[in-house]
């Protein structure tokens, strides 16, 4: 019944070296292991420079990790031959957040999509044009919209064709990275209607990068938030993004934009994501967090949470040494 | 309405561009108080910044200020003298846009930049010493900043640099236009709580540019809403938020993610300049499920409704 994750992920480290430095906490990925099951989609959290888009880079391939092991469907990425590796890439597809980047500029939508299905002989020559057409109707554009050119479709369409060509590759995994943050809200509502009923439909893992927790709330099953190269807290959406028990986490979250704004005082971080500020083998948040104390000098221990909550800090790895840590968790309705 | 700094009156923008004349700015009013954080918010291309960036003489070539008129400090000058308006405001109003970086000369120390918009603004007798204090003003540490290049900075820092530069006149309007996009959720907050601050303690008036409704919503105290090019609702935020009445306005809040209590999104569908060209209309029509043909032949003037000015006819009379 339990079948292997689509994506394992074991102590992924994938450090960027400051010559003038050498000492000083790199940016990148530290430690990183997570498993993101089939037909999951798990988002990753964080702000910019924590490390969030290099672990999606070295998921894809586009990045050689330092050190730990990326599996995907059974198959260790650092055990492939270049020559398997170019014909594995299919397994795992990439959504770049500004898509003009991506789309080649003198390629009309059905030759660009259909040299992805080449690439990976998706599907029979000669067929390409049904199949754009199925896509097409996946990710919402229109059949006409297949012979035009970038710039010619508004930039909501020209991330749906990123998707479309993701898709036409049929990838285990897609990595989105920030697909909406480029977006307009109403543009980016649309987008992830398309991504939700996409994944219903056609049961693809999403790993959903993001700095918005809305955006992620709505979408995500599972998150993982990030700091500086490292995972602070993850699990179940609702817990995470609604009884968070990092101070990172609430931080984060009192920090994100409402409608309704929240009344009374925010949990908030001292200053900026700096490098700097941190030392070898201690907490990396305590430079920021409101409810750093010498303790947090040493890098506190991950602590298992019920229902897959794991948050790595030392206020909830006490409490747990207390007895039962008392977390409300949600009741299992959805609110109107 | 007691202390009006800045209000624009019916202003209305041509773009033409090879030979073809397009409507972009149809006849927006809009009045700024003086130490007020005002809102002004609509998708890309409903005409948010163009609007902002003609009423302070800087219209872009290629545009065409048809009519209307700009009242700043107590004078009022036709919007199409550019020119006058740019002389008129060049002392009073200052701009923050939304790529601090590109706002800032790569080549030359941040100090330096800001110490050049104090010399410039010549209202300064030792600019060096206040170059200082604006650094302290915009939370920055000026030792630790001194002597840096863009590039060394984040785009945080990036961003508050820009706005000592834009305060070094002491404006009494700044127009931020989308000033928080490029940055980080926590930066973003602490940027419009700094500019909230602002507002209350210099008695500065904002022109607060975005495209997401969340963003405003714990700041300003009144805003406007734009599609394409004209003003569909206006008034009071909390107001607006409560019930909103223009079909436009609630699909941009029904648009937004809900962090605390997720819901369906229900997208707004077509685009900004989707509709019929060149004919007098409400050019939210054709994305507006409640489209009557009264809505293809007209756009209705703002109608005072529960506290905010909206234009819609479905709000015009007794429904039938």
């Amino acid at each position: 019944m339990t079948a292997s994750p689509v994506l394992s992920v074991r102590k992924l480290t994938k450090l960027f070296g400051d010559r003038t430095r050498p000492e000083a906490v790199n940016v990148g990925v530290r430690g990183v292991s997570f498993d993101v099951e089939g037909g999951e989609v798990v988002g990753l959290i964080g702000e910019s420079g924590c490390g969030k888009t290099t672990l999606g880079r070295c998921v894809v391939g586009l990045q050689k990790p330092d050190d730990g092991h990326i599996v995907i469907n059974d198959t260790d990425l650092a055990s492939l031959s270049p020559a398997r590796m170019r014909t594995f890439r299919k397994a795992v597809q990439i959504v770049f957040q500004r898509p003009e980047t991506c789309l080649n500029p003198r390629m009309s939508v059905f030759t660009f999509v259909k040299q992805a299905m080449r690439n990976f002989d998706t599907v029979p020559r000669g067929h390409e044009r049904a199949r754009m057409i199925e896509l097409a109707q996946l990710v919402g554009l229109k059949e006409e919209a297949l012979d035009r050119f970038p710039h010619q479709l508004s930039g909501g369409e020209r991330q749906r064709v990123a998707i479309m060509r993701a898709l036409a590759c049929e990838p285990s995994l897609i990595v989105l990275d920030e697909p909406t943050s480029a977006l307009d809200v109403s543009v980016q509502a649309q987008v992830l209607r398309t991504l939700k009923d996409l994944q219903r439909e056609v049961g693809t893992s999403f790993l959903f990068i993001s700095h918005d927790v809305a955006v992620v709330r709505y979408i995500c099953s599972r998150v993982m938030v990030m700091y500086l190269g490292v995972i602070v807290e993850e699990g179940p959406s609702e817990i995470v993004l609604g009884h968070p028990v990092h101070p990172y986490t609430q931080a984060l979250l009192a920090a994100a934009p409402r409608i309704t704004p929240k009344p009374g005082p925010h949990p908030s971080l001292k200053g900026e994501l700096v490098l700097a500020d941190v030392g070898p083998g201690e907490c990396p948040v305590r430079a920021r967090c409101p409810m750093a104390h010498e303790r947090c000098r040493t890098a506190p221990p991950v602590t298992q949470l019920p229902e897959g909550h794991r948050v790595a800090c030392w206020l909830a790895a006490d409490a747990a040494t207390d007895g039962p840590i008392s977390i409300q968790t949600p009741s299992k309705k959805v609110p109107q | 309405m007691a202390d009006v700094l800045f209000s624009i009156e019916g202003l209305t923008i041509d773009s033409v561009r090879g030979g073809v004349r397009r409507r972009i700015v149809d006849d927006i009013s809009l009045s700024v108080e003086r130490g007020e954080l005002y809102g002004l918010v609509g998708e890309s291309g409903s005409g948010k910044s163009i609007s902002m960036m003609a009423s302070v003489g800087l219209a872009a070539s290629g545009l065409e200020v048809m009519a209307g008129s700009v009242a700043f400090s107590g004078r009022a000058l036709p919007a199409r003298n550019q020119r006058g308006l740019r002389g008129n405001l060049s002392r009073g109003v200052s701009l923050l846009f939304q790529n601090a970086k590109g706002a800032l000369n790569p080549f030359k120390t941040v100090d330096r930049q800001v110490e050049r918009a104090l010399r410039r603004s010549g209202r300064q007798t030792d600019p060096r010493a206040e170059v200082e204090v604006l650094f302290r003003v915009v939370g920055l540490n000026y030792r630790d900043f001194r002597g840096k290049y863009p590039h060394q900075i984040s785009g945080g820092q990036a961003q508050r640099v820009a706005m000592a530069c834009a305060l070094a006149t002491e404006p009494a309007l700044l127009i931020a236009d989308e000033p928080t996009t490029a940055l980080d959720v926590t930066t973003e907050r602490e940027l419009l709580r700094f500019l909230a601050r602002l507002c209350e303690e210099r008695e500065m008036a904002i022109v607060l540019i975005a495209h997401n409704l969340s963003l405003v919503s714990e700041y300003c105290r009144r805003l406007s809403i734009m599609h394409a090019g004209q003003v569909v609702e206006s008034g009071n935020l909390k107001t607006i938020f409560a019930d909103p009445l223009h079909p436009y306005t609630r699909g941009l809040i029904a648009a937004v993610p809900d962090v605390d209590q997720p819901r369906e999104l229900v997208p707004l569908i077509g685009n900004v300049w989707g509709g019929p060209e060149g004919i007098e209309r409400c050019r939210f029509s054709h994305r507006c499920q409640f489209a009557t043909p009264v809505c293809e032949a007209r756009h209705p003037p703002a109608i005072e409704r529960a506290g905010r000015a909206v234009h819609c006819v479905l709000y015009e009379e007794v429904p039938a």
